[in-house]
């Protein structure tokens, strides 16, 4: 009986123990924190960096709608730095040699452009390549083969500069091969490097070991560091991985990860994010660690926040010019100098373009500082005579004064004497050529502006009749000449021509006493 | 007559004493024990014998359930908060199989077979070596997160010499409520992380042993 008390005894106290039990807690616990990413991940962040501004760039362009072997080619060049320059040109002249290699179709600079855009821009370097192949700005819509090179600024501040070179080939809008390159410059010509020498080899195993662990915490892995051993990756790997980057304004680095990133471990996670919508941003401090010397002057450069800044540079003008490999045209200005012509030599100006003044002595002494412009400006200042006679109705003597009497002029004001002269009215002999010891410089293509003919008929005659080589006669005396110079020389432009002055075109002064073709 | 007396007072008593092992159970497996004095390490062992595995607890862990019907191979913890919520299991299976291509095994994931039919599943190997397998999916008001930890390969390769076994999972189901369950992903990581398999019963920590 008592057994029997104490085990209903015992049964009731554990139903009454299990009826009042309680959990008791633990005031003030709470979980270990997660872990934090190592970088800032940004997802659906593939947007670029906003386009960087770079003013004073000489923006090159070529294009040969040849259907053999199509060209299409814009890049920026940094006025006085050949080092830059010389290089890019040396990638497109390569694309270009490979192009004829294939096709056995010699290049030959044509101005082909249908114009409306000129330079590097902004989504160039991420734009899809049959994009690029089946743009008609771009690439010569010939349906054969074509090679597309185009350019992005991707940085510019200070004395850096970051521009993209892309080369598309293409057969018909197929693209066959789509190389970048990422360039970074000091403007000066202090460096210059490409991208994927910026971070160093250790900085790229340690980039990726942060970006694994970035991605793992924002896929909730319950060991978020990378377990994988980087140097177990190839360089070159993670060179190419992480060849998208680009600086931010505080000296942050962000990378935009290509499609088809992904390691081991991440791959058997569920929630990463597809890797070509991700962005990962390092901040400034550790950034730097990662870089190298160059990167890191690079990283300081654009921190800086600065304007880009330019080296002093030559005028178009005083450049070596290879007409073979551009489209040159020279304007030539007779008559002058004028009241509009400082008009003109403005729009020259901000435009990096050359031409050819043929000077009036008579007029010369009251526009002096005119003529300090245009020889400090790259331009070439020619003789045009005194007083503009026919030099044909003149005796030999006053040929030869004519000529004289402006050259001392001239040469009195700037220091140089001129090397060419121009008969007035192309009119000359073979007394006119021994006479005025210097070779007669003619025209190509006569726009007959002193006609006034309007401004569609001067423009079409200027720009859309216009052929590579081309010597084109306008007067800077007409007002209407003056102010269509810039829409002129902006579609010269951006059919893709080089302006030039008359020597450089044809590569030199010719002889004395030769005059060259109408 | 005496018969009859004697039935009349044992019958209920025998009925007390059926009543008392029937409900008893269950009702102390629902009573927390004591919280955590200090951190320790927490066993499973499988009902077989053939192993077992340790987890590590910080103090103010709670074991729901009591007394001397706890099954060796299976329990319930809750944090110290009282707001996590995991259970424990210490099941027979073979960790070759492919990831994604099983189920839960063990009695746990027959109670959320349905929860977790269409789960996304992640895997890893942890520092420890063991290896993971884990989703996380919406159960009413709760996340509910589900791994699945084999030993460390390395170690199991050698079938039956090994000090691991080759032959147990180790079973994790932790829930928390849905707007609070980030916050308690690490303490579900440090519970896997810290698991240790064993063909050996450890020796005792502070709660080293199975509350029986």
């Amino acid at each position: 009986m008592r057994r029997t008390r104490l085990v209903a005894a015992l049964a009731v106290s554990g139903l009454l123990l299990a009826a009042c039990a309680t959990l008791h807690t633990t005031p003030g616990w709470t979980p270990r924190p997660a872990a934090e990413p190592d970088l800032v991940l940004a997802v659906d962040a593939a947007d670029p960096p906003p386009p960087a501004v770079a003013d004073g760039l000489d923006t090159r362009l070529l294009y040969t709608a040849d259907p053999g072997a199509g060209v299409g080619a814009r890049w920026a060049e940094i006025p006085g730095n050949p080092r830059f320059n010389e290089e890019l040109r040396a990638r497109v002249k390569d694309a270009i040699d490979a192009q004829a290699a294939a096709t056995g179709v010699r290049f030959r600079p044509a101005a082909d452009a249908p114009g409306g855009s000129r330079g590097c821009a902004p989504g160039a370097a991420s734009r899809p390549a049959a994009e690029i192949a089946a743009d008609p700005a771009l690439t010569p819509q010939t349906g054969g083969p074509t090679v597309t090179i185009v350019c992005e600024i991707a940085a510019a501040s200070g004395t850096v500069l970051a521009e993209s070179l892309r080369i598309v080939a293409a057969v018909a809008g197929e693209v066959l091969t789509d190389t970048t390159r990422l360039y970074y410059a000091d403007t000066a010509g202090e460096f210059l490097t490409t991208a994927d020498t910026l971070l160093t080899d250790d900085g790229l195993r340690t980039l990726l070991a942060r970006v694994v662990q970035s991605l793992k915490v924002g896929a909730g892995a319950l060991e978020p560091q990378m377990k994988e051993d980087p140097a177990s990756f190839p360089i070159e790997q993670l060179r190419a991985w992480f060849a998208d980057f680009s600086f931010g304004a505080d000296g942050s680095l962000t990378v935009r990860l290509p499609e088809g990133f992904s390691t081991a471990e991440l791959e058997r996670l569920a929630d990463v994010p597809p890797t070509s919508t991700v962005a990962v941003t390092v901040p400034a401090a550790d950034a730097s660690a990662l870089l190298s010397a160059d990167g890191k002057r690079v990283q300081s450069a654009l921190a800086s926040g600065a304007p880009l800044t330019l080296p002093t540079a030559p005028a178009r003008g005083q450049e070596d010019v290879d007409c073979a490999f551009f489209a040159c045209i020279a304007l030539t200005y007779d008559d002058g100098p004028g009241p509009y012509t400082a008009d003109v030599l403005d729009t020259l100006a901000s435009r990096r373009s050359a031409a050819t003044f043929f000077l009036q002595g008579v007029y010369v002494s009251r526009y002096r500082s005119l003529l300090l412009r245009m020889r400090d400006e790259g331009h070439q200042l020619a003789n045009h005579t005194w007083n503009h006679p026919d030099l044909r109705k003149l005796p030999a003597p006053e040929i030869a004064d004519q000529i004289a009497r402006t050259n001392a002029l001239i040469r009195s004001i700037t220091g140089t004497t001129p090397s060419m002269f121009r008969p007035p009215y192309g009119a000359y002999d073979d007394t006119v050529l021994a006479a005025a010891g210097l070779p007669a410089i003619l025209w190509s293509r006569d726009t007959n502006d002193w006609q006034r003919p309007g401004d569609a008929a001067l423009y079409e005659r200027a720009v859309t009749l216009a052929k590579p080589g081309d010597i084109v006669l306008m007067h800077d005396v007409h007002q209407s000449t003056a102010r269509m110079a810039a829409p002129i020389i902006d579609g010269l432009l951006d059919r893709g021509f080089t302006l030039v002055t008359v020597e450089q075109i044809l590569g030199g002064t010719p002889a004395a006493g030769t005059a060259t073709k109408r | 007559m005496r018969v009859g007396r004697i039935l009349l007072v044992t019958l209920p008593v025998a009925g007390v004493l059926a009543g008392a092992l029937l409900l008893v159970p269950p009702a102390l497996a629902q009573v927390p024990s004591a919280p955590l004095a200090s951190d320790s390490t927490f066993t499973l062992g499988a009902r077989d014998g053939t192993g077992f595995v340790s987890v590590t607890l910080s103090a103010g862990w709670t074991r729901i359930g009591t007394g001397p019907f706890l099954p060796d191979d299976r329990a319930t913890l809750v944090a110290p908060d009282g707001v996590y919520r995991v259970e424990l299991e210490l099941v027979p299976g073979s960790p070759s199989t492919p990831d994604g291509a099983d189920s839960v095994p063990g009695q746990v994931g027959k109670e959320l077979a349905a929860v977790i039919d269409a789960a996304s599943w992640s895997t890893e190997t942890l520092l420890a070596g063991n290896e993971v397998r884990y989703t996380s999916c919406p159960d009413g008001g709760d996340a509910v997160t589900v791994a699945i930890v084999d030993p460390p390969r390395a170690l199991t390769a050698a079938h039956g010499t090994g000090t691991v076994p080759d032959d147990v999972r180790f079973v994790l189901v932790a829930s928390a409520p849905a707007d609070e369950a980030p916050r308690y992903r690490t303490v579900t990581a440090d519970l896997v992380s810290s698991a240790v398999f064993s063909r050996e019963r450890p020796a005792p920590s502070p709660i080293g042993e199975p509350q029986s």
